[in-house]
């Protein structure tokens, strides 16, 4: 995921719409990492609760997985 | 104590206080008073009440008094960084307020008034282990205390989790996250991701944790004042 986004501005910050701040691609990047570390909440209880796996876990989700999604893409627009 | 609430008002106090204030000394100040004590409370206190929050004990990290001090090592140790100064202090004195609403309170006038300052909302349940304190907080006022502040959040706050707010208004006033992003070659969404990320945790904890205690456990909601009605009457120390 590249960042297409317009050039970040006070201006915007304060006036734009929700949806002009929260692209769609970002919404559902954090809602999929929402889901995965809710699920692995559920299933290990407070082992991956807590606020230094948390933070971290987001950060390396919106890291790695658009890196990953662009190598799958590339993958299969050569096959 | 509360719970993913700390995680929220930090966000609404950046709305509020803008580019006076440091978004990760905010961070720091919210922390600070469980980073001190937390382990301990649940893994090696005989009084976790005490412990945490009484004389003798480490209550007094859990006052104003403390968020002056932090206050006063953050302004030393950053060579007199104004923003990251009033985050620690604005964060400090945040949790310690909202702390005041569970049946232990808080020495919020320490060391002038040693007495701690409690509204009894929700009972105090760090005597019950982590787990027990979880389906303690999560099924009493506490559990609204995290709600309300999420929805505060969500209604009056939610443009500080945008990257514009993020890029011109926390960035700028706080040089560390160019040092953060440079020593970790980080690209710019991981960065915005990891400013995000408490906000992240925090609603995380809150969904995660309801579904444990109340879906998967059982337990009741008991959403009366001091509440809930399972765990044994707050004794002073």
């Amino acid at each position: 995921m590249t960042d297409i986004s317009p050039e970040p501005s006070v201006e915007r910050a304060k006036t734009a719409s929700f949806r002009a701040l929260f692209p769609a691609a970002e919404l559902r990047l954090y809602a999929s990492g929402a889901v995965v570390y809710c699920v692995l909440a559920l299933l290990t209880h407070d082992v991956v609760l807590n606020w230094i796996i948390g933070p971290l876990f987001i950060t390396v989700w919106a890291w790695y997985i658009p890196v990953f999604q662009e190598k799958w893409a590339r993958r299969r627009g050569r096959e | 104590m509360s719970w993913a609430a700390h995680e929220f008002e930090n966000f609404a106090l950046l709305k509020k206080f803008g580019v006076r204030t440091s978004y990760l000394g905010l961070l720091v100040g919210a922390l600070g008073p469980d980073f001190l004590t937390k382990a301990w409370t649940y893994y090696g206190a005989d009084n976790p009440a005490q412990f945490h929050r009484g004389w003798p004990g480490l209550g007094f990290t859990t006052s104003l008094g403390m968020a002056v001090i932090a206050a006063a090592i953050t302004w030393k140790v950053s060579k007199g960084h104004k923003a990251w100064t009033w985050g620690v202090f604005i964060g400090w004195t945040a949790h310690v307020l909202t702390d005041t609403f569970d049946t232990a309170g808080a020495m919020v006038f320490w060391p002038f008034w040693w007495k701690n300052i409690s509204f009894g909302a929700w009972k105090y349940g760090a005597g019950q282990g982590k787990f027990g304190d979880a389906i303690a907080y999560y099924s009493s006022l506490g559990f609204a205390m995290d709600l309300l502040a999420l929805l505060l959040l969500v209604v009056f706050a939610w443009r500080t989790l945008s990257r514009d707010w993020f890029e011109t208004m926390v960035r700028p006033v706080d040089g560390a996250w160019d040092w953060i992003q440079t020593k970790f070659a980080m690209p710019d969404r991981a960065l915005l991701a990891f400013y995000r990320g408490f906000f992240f945790y925090g609603f995380c904890r809150f969904v995660s944790w309801s579904i444990i205690v109340h879906a998967i456990e059982g337990w009741p909601f008991d959403l009366t004042w001091g509440s809930p009605f399972w765990v044994a009457p707050y004794q002073p120390w």
